[in-house]
This record gives C-alpha cells, structure tokens and sequence, in this order.
C-alpha cells in the first residue's frame, strides 16, 4: 500500500506494488490540473454553472478559490457549493447602515418617512489603517406622498448616528422632484450636532410628482477634515 | 480539462522500460505538491506570475500582487491611504473663505480622485454674488486638470432671500496656463449669508 500526499491527495504507490496507470497516476494530473486552473484565473463567475466535484479525491476544500469585487472584500468558495463571504482585513467599505426607523427620522418637522422600497442608508468608507473617513449616502425620503411644500425649512428630518455625524458642517444640494412648468431641490444641512435639515428650494412638488422626494444618493463627505 | 502540459504515463506494455516508481513518479508529486499547495491556502504565491497578479497574502484575508517574479509580492494598493491630507485652497483675491470651512482639497494617486471641502464668499462682508464666474482659485497643479480639461459641477449655497428662485454654486474646473482653475458662478437669488460650498466637488483627474 502506498501513501496520499497531505493537500491534494496525490497516491503515491509503494515500489513493490502494482499500479493502475489511469486511476492512480494520470489521475493526479487531472486533479492538480483542475485545482490549478481555477487557482490561476482569476475571476467571478455564475456560482449556479459552476459546482464543486463530488468525486472525493478531487473535491475542493472550503477557501479553495477566493474572488474579489469591487467593495475590496474576498469571496471564497465552499463546499455547499454558495460563496461564503470574507471580508478582508483592509476592505474600504463597511456594510450599508440603515437609517429606517424612528431612531433617526423625525417627524417633527414634518411627516417625513422612508421612500418605498429605497429606505435611507449610509455606510463608512474606511480601512483599519486609516482615521480618514468618508460617510456615503443613498436611498430617499418624502412626506409620505403629500406635497413638497416650497421654501420651507425642515429642522430636523434626521438625527444620525455619531459614526456619521461630520466634524463641520456639511451643504448638499440634491434633487426634490419636479412640477409640470418647473423643477425643485433640496438643500441638505448635515449638522456636528447630527441634525440633517432640510431646505426646500424651488417650486412646490405635487403629491402626484412621480418625483416627490428628496434623494440622498449624492450626499458623501469626509467626516474628519476640521474648519 | 487540461490546462497544464503534463506528460501523462501511458498504460504499460511489455516492451516499456522500467519506471523508477520513487524518483520518477512519487518525487513529481511531491514537487507538485509543495508547489501548489499555498494556492489552496489562505497565504498564496503565485508560480511563474505575471506582473499585477494577485493571490491571497499572508496579512489574512488580504490580497497581494505580483511584480512579476515567483514568490516576490508586495501588498496591493490600499485606496484608503492614499488619499493626500487636505491641503488648503490657495484662493483668488475675487474670494475670501467663509469663516469656519476653509476650502481645501486632497487627492488620492490610486483613484486619481480630486475632492473638494470648505466654502467661500465674495468678500468678508458677503456681499451679492455677481453675475458671473468668479475664480476661486487659478493655482491648484496641473496634474490634477480633470479629465477632458474639463468639469462643471454644482454644490449647495446660502439660502436666498426668495427661495423659490432656487440657490446654488455652479464650479467650473478647468486649465488656466500651467495650472488648475476652479470657477464658480452663483445661481439664485442673493441672501443671508450668501456662501457657496465646496462639499461634494469631485473630479477624476
């Protein structure tokens, strides 16, 4: 009887003993042939065309193929055939941090809410080698489907969390929907105190506008750069 | 499924020579073995890499590229430090800045990203903006000039003292001889305040 090799299970037969060529030598060529391709390339790929062997001794162990995106953070391949994901040690962008709740959006000024199905969220742009941080906003706000009312300040629609809060004041101006002779903004105030205000600027939004909201996807700031 | 050149063994006849089963079978797989198995590790080296091929490094979870020799990786570009620090706004004389947000601005080499904070006004007393492009500055480095020479972005502004004509602070970036320039012109009615703000600015350089 010979012996595996620890990693890939290579059989390496005993020299007394007969060996079947196919099964068990050019049979490793084949494993080490499929492990290291897919090791070499590099490459996202479609998890549901490609599965993981069952034959055993050519099955992948759980991290045999890492992937990268854009966000920075690593995907390895496991066994069940899913992409377990990894986050890596210097991945620049956290995981988006809902703002949907009463936490954070105030209603008294104002009944505002999140937009169906594009709730406010932000995340932190960041690595563990670094204090510099950028916060980077998305999703949307309105007053539940009535009208935008023009020149009308908002203090506050949001409070946010400390992470997020800027060390100065921060000025935004993002889209506030659009009327059948014109088009509105909204100035966004982020506060040190962590009030967002809101500034309607502009013509009145009509509750029927199919762009009666204000949306947060251009709001992104450094949080640290001081007066 | 090949993608290697192995040589296969073919099935013995009789007229095969012999075959040393230790030096000429089990050695290969143990130099395979070792070869290949930091590919199926969380630290990985590359064999016969390329330049700018990345494996997993030995830093967890993090990736390493390749500078085109075996084994020899340096840590892949981190986006995050290289930002520059922020760097105050050599201003125009047409501007001052608003008091509390001074205008500045970094750059990040690996982005290639240009980044704007602050805000300014005319002058101190912030008196109306004009009707017109005021320059901001016309001494940021030529390195940074967006691409295209070119960007035209808006950014909030004070509020009017008539809000329903809008406010806004439209920046122009462009060339101006071996520099950078920033331009701004004001869209809306004068107010209190009568600031425009920076934050937001970016341009790919």
């Amino acid at each position: 009887m010979g012996s595996y090799t620890n990693n890939f299970k290579f059989y390496k037969p005993n020299p007394s003993e007969a060996v079947d060529v196919n099964s068990q030598l050019n049979k490793n060529l084949d494993i080490v042939d499929f492990h290291a391709k897919g090791l070499m390339d590099y490459e996202l790929f479609n998890t549901q065309v490609s599965r993981i062997p069952t034959d055993v001794l050519s099955a992948r162990k759980p991290g045999h193929k890492f992937y990268k995106p854009y966000s920075n953070s690593i995907y390895a391949e496991d066994t069940n055939p899913l992409l377990a994901p990894i986050q890596d040690a210097s991945a620049f962008v956290s995981p988006w941090v809902d703002v949907n709740n009463a936490n954070y959006i105030k209603t008294t000024s104002g009944a505002w809410a999140p937009y169906p199905s594009q709730p406010p969220a932000y995340r932190v742009i960041t690595n563990q080698f670094t204090t510099a941080t950028e916060i980077e906003w998305t999703g949307r706000l309105w007053l539940g489907g009535a009208t935008l009312v023009i020149q009308f300040n908002y203090t506050p629609v949001m409070i946010i969390p400390p992470e997020a809060i800027p060390t100065v004041a921060k000025y935004f101006n993002v889209p506030a929907g659009n009327t059948t002779t014109g088009y509105s903004e909204v100035r966004v105030l982020i506060n040190p105190s962590g009030n967002v205000d809101f500034f309607k600027l502009g013509q009145a939004v009509p509750s029927t506008s199919t762009e009666n909201y204000v949306d947060l996807g251009a709001v992104r700031y450094n949080k640290d750069v001081g007066p | 499924m090949t993608y290697f050149n192995f040589t296969k063994v073919a099935p013995p006849s009789p007229s095969d020579p012999l075959v040393n089963v230790t030096t000429h079978l089990n050695n290969n797989w143990d130099e395979i073995e070792t070869k290949f198995s930091s590919l199926i590790t969380m630290s990985g080296n590359i064999i016969n890499a390329e330049a700018g091929q990345e494996a997993v490094g030995s830093v967890a979870q993090s990736f390493y590229v390749s500078n085109g020799a075996p084994f020899v990786m340096r840590s892949a570009d981190d986006i995050q430090t290289s930002w520059s620090a922020w760097t105050a706004i050599p201003l125009n004389a047409a501007v001052v800045a608003r008091a509390s947000f001074t205008p500045r601005y970094r750059t990040n080499s690996v982005l290639r990203l240009a980044e704007l904070s602050g805000g300014v006004q005319k002058d101190a007393p912030a008196s109306a903006w004009p009707a017109a492009l005021v320059v901001i500055t016309n001494l940021l480095p030529l390195s940074i000039v967006p691409i295209g020479n070119l960007s035209f972005q808006q950014s909030a502004a004070a509020i009017p003292t008539t809000p329903a004509n809008g406010s806004a602070g439209y920046h122009l970036i462009d060339t101006n001889g071996p520099n950078t320039r920033i331009q701004v012109r004001y869209a809306g009615g004068p107010g209190g305040g009568n600031f425009i703000m920076l934050d937001g600015i970016k341009w790919w350089y």
